[in-house]
């Protein structure tokens, strides 16, 4: 089987998928998008909505970027042992230049101290996950820095509890306003340490939209936080509304007992998102 | 629609410099004589692709042949055993061969009974989709022992919509694993799949012939591979764009044939306008590339 995974197959999954990221909405956005617009009361909340169902239209027909930030691509790669090829990243990181050739998508990766852009959007930020099952997939998220920017963790103290937490993600959403671009999608890591947090907050944003973490208790608080976050008054664009975020998503991991590691993760409208599952 | 007699010149050599080589027939190409029409298009243009028809059974014959429709022989079949139904089809394809056409736009897998719309009544399988999917496999069997391809239409199934795509725009609320089913089995046995005008709004804004989002999950979720053609761009469906436009959004969600029933004059124009949009546009080049490859795998460039 593993013959099949050629490095020629691998970059010409990763071009498509690059470009038709950038390019066509998720069907799961759109349908957030168009139930949003049924219940905003607000004129500039529709008004604003309306504008971001035009785009991806518009973006679908021209084939263009639904957004002139084609992000900073970050890929997850899910394998069992079965299928480990040395030389992926290469592979991934040659798709992904060809995408941004074939494709015209805005080279927006430099380097961070001289600043001189590398042109290809790569290398792209990668992470591994092993799986016990056959399986090799790989996830990609072009993630725009709009809303990366706005993003924060906080190494909260375990005696702050569930109302420091939930005052943190809500402060995090409030400042940001319009910044990162809402209506957006929340993603949130709780536990681990300094750095798992983090990949758990981005990890939360791989998740489908519309679905709620397993655990009921998660889940409610998933719910309980949207709910607030809504009441903030950003709206879609910022312009005010009931729609700042379509999402919250939390993920958790065990912390040390004299830690809470908190990290929000902000996804913009434009939430890009491919899975290929090649196996 | 090419004329179907007196052809100009003018015509033949607009359709030669366009290398127009892929053609849908209907009765008044029958009427005179089919052999030499076709004979003299062959000889005109550079060569001959596709030559295809709606031989459906019942109501939708192109060529005429005194045939029950397929809601019809599907019941007599269960009453009488399959082979009834075998020998209705081979006569279909039999015709279609007599003809040297090589393409039957059919089986018509759309969930139905004789309580379908009217335009769709009688030309249907019926409401299983378990019972559509047998029925068609075997007329699609009986074709390729025939050398004709066939085509599933029309995706994503036209069951429970009231609207005829002919006259309106209409709604699909939701598309059910029923009527996918047909699609997806019968997916690997064709290589042709003909899309219809409907908007299926937890799909896309647009209808599914101009909605990538559709395309992609034909290929992806149905692991298509074959080609994706839609249905006449000329219906009242679409009639709200100007050609240009449904040439242009039928061409960039990801289709590989587009058919055009309408004036092949307007056609021509229309491509005229269209050229340096065409020749610009980096993700129709992408799209056209795709479609080459596609059709050039079922040997019918």
């Amino acid at each position: 089987m593993i013959m099949n995974l050629t490095f020629q197959r691998i970059v010409e999954a990763i071009k498509k998928a690059y470009i038709e990221a950038c390019t066509l909405l998720p069907r799961e956005i759109l349908i957030e998008f168009k139930r949003a617009l049924q219940e905003e009361k607000s004129p500039l909340a529709k008004r604003g909505l309306e504008i971001l169902i035009e785009n991806q239209e518009i973006a679908q027909r021209e084939g263009l970027p639904l957004c002139q930030d084609t992000g900073l691509p970050v890929v997850i790669v899910r394998f069992s042992s079965d299928y480990c090829l040395p030389w992926l990243e290469e592979a991934i990181n040659e798709g992904l230049k060809e995408a941004v050739k074939e494709g015209y998508l805005r080279a927006s990766v430099a380097d961070p101290l001289h600043r001189i852009n590398t042109g290809t959007n790569t290398p792209a930020v990668i992470h591994y996950e092993l799986c016990k099952e056959p399986t090799f997939e790989i996830w990609l998220m072009p993630k725009g820095c709009g809303s990366e920017n706005m993003s924060k963790l906080l190494m909260l103290s375990p005696a702050k509890g569930l109302r420091g937490i939930k005052s943190f993600v809500l402060e995090v959403v409030k400042e940001a306003g319009p910044n990162p671009c809402p209506p957006l999608i929340v993603g949130v890591g709780i536990g681990g340490n300094f750095e798992r947090s983090t990949y758990l907050a981005k990890r939360a944003l791989f998740r489908d939209l519309g679905t709620l973490n397993p655990d009921p208790f998660i889940a409610e608080l998933e719910k309980e936080l949207l709910e607030e976050i809504n009441q903030l008054n950003i709206g879609p664009l910022g312009f005010g509304g009931r729609t700042t975020a379509l999402a919250v998503h939390i993920e958790t991991q065990p912390t040390h007992i004299a830690s809470l590691p908190l990290a929000v993760n902000l996804q913009c409208h434009s939430a890009r998102i491919k899975k290929i599952k090649f196996i | 629609m090419i004329k179907p007699q007196s052809l100009t010149s003018e015509e033949l050599s607009f359709y030669r410099d366009l290398s127009f080589k892929n053609f849908v027939f209907f009765k008044e190409h029958f009427n005179g004589d089919f052999a030499s029409y076709k004979e003299l298009l062959k000889n005109k243009l550079k060569s001959l692709g596709l030559l295809a028809i709606d031989q459906e059974g019942g109501q939708v014959c192109r060529i005429k042949q005194d045939l029950e429709a397929p809601l019809e022989i599907v019941k007599k079949s269960q009453k009488e055993g399959k082979e009834v139904f075998i020998a209705w089809a081979e006569k279909i394809a039999k015709t279609l061969k007599s003809y040297e056409l090589n393409l039957n736009l059919a089986p018509v897998v759309d969930l139905g009974d004789e309580s379908a719309s009217d335009f769709l009544k009688g030309r249907t399988y019926g409401n299983d989709p378990k019972l559509v999917t047998f029925f068609a496999n075997i007329f699609i069997e009986i074709h390729k022992k025939w050398h004709i391809n066939t085509t599933l239409k029309h995706f994503p199934g036209l069951g429970e919509v009231k609207v005829d795509p002919h006259l309106e725009l209409s709604l699909k609320e939701r598309v059910s694993s029923e009527d996918l089913y047909p699609f997806k089995e019968l997916a690997p046995k064709v290589s042709f799949i003909m899309t219809t005008h409907i908007l299926v709004p937890e799909w896309d804004t647009f209808p599914v012939t101009f909605s990538q989002r559709a395309i992609k999950f034909l290929r992806e979720f149905l692991n298509y591979q074959g080609v994706i053609v839609s249905d006449d761009l000329q219906m009242g469906a679409l009639a709200r764009y100007s050609l240009s436009e449904r040439i242009i959004r039928t061409l960039v969600s990801g289709h590989n044939l587009i058919i055009f029933c309408g004036k092949p004059l307007e056609l021509v124009e229309t491509l005229f306008e269209l050229k340096s949009e065409l020749e610009k546009s980096q993700v129709i080049k992408i799209r056209v590339k795709e479609s080459l490859t596609i059709l050039e795998k079922y040997f019918i460039l």
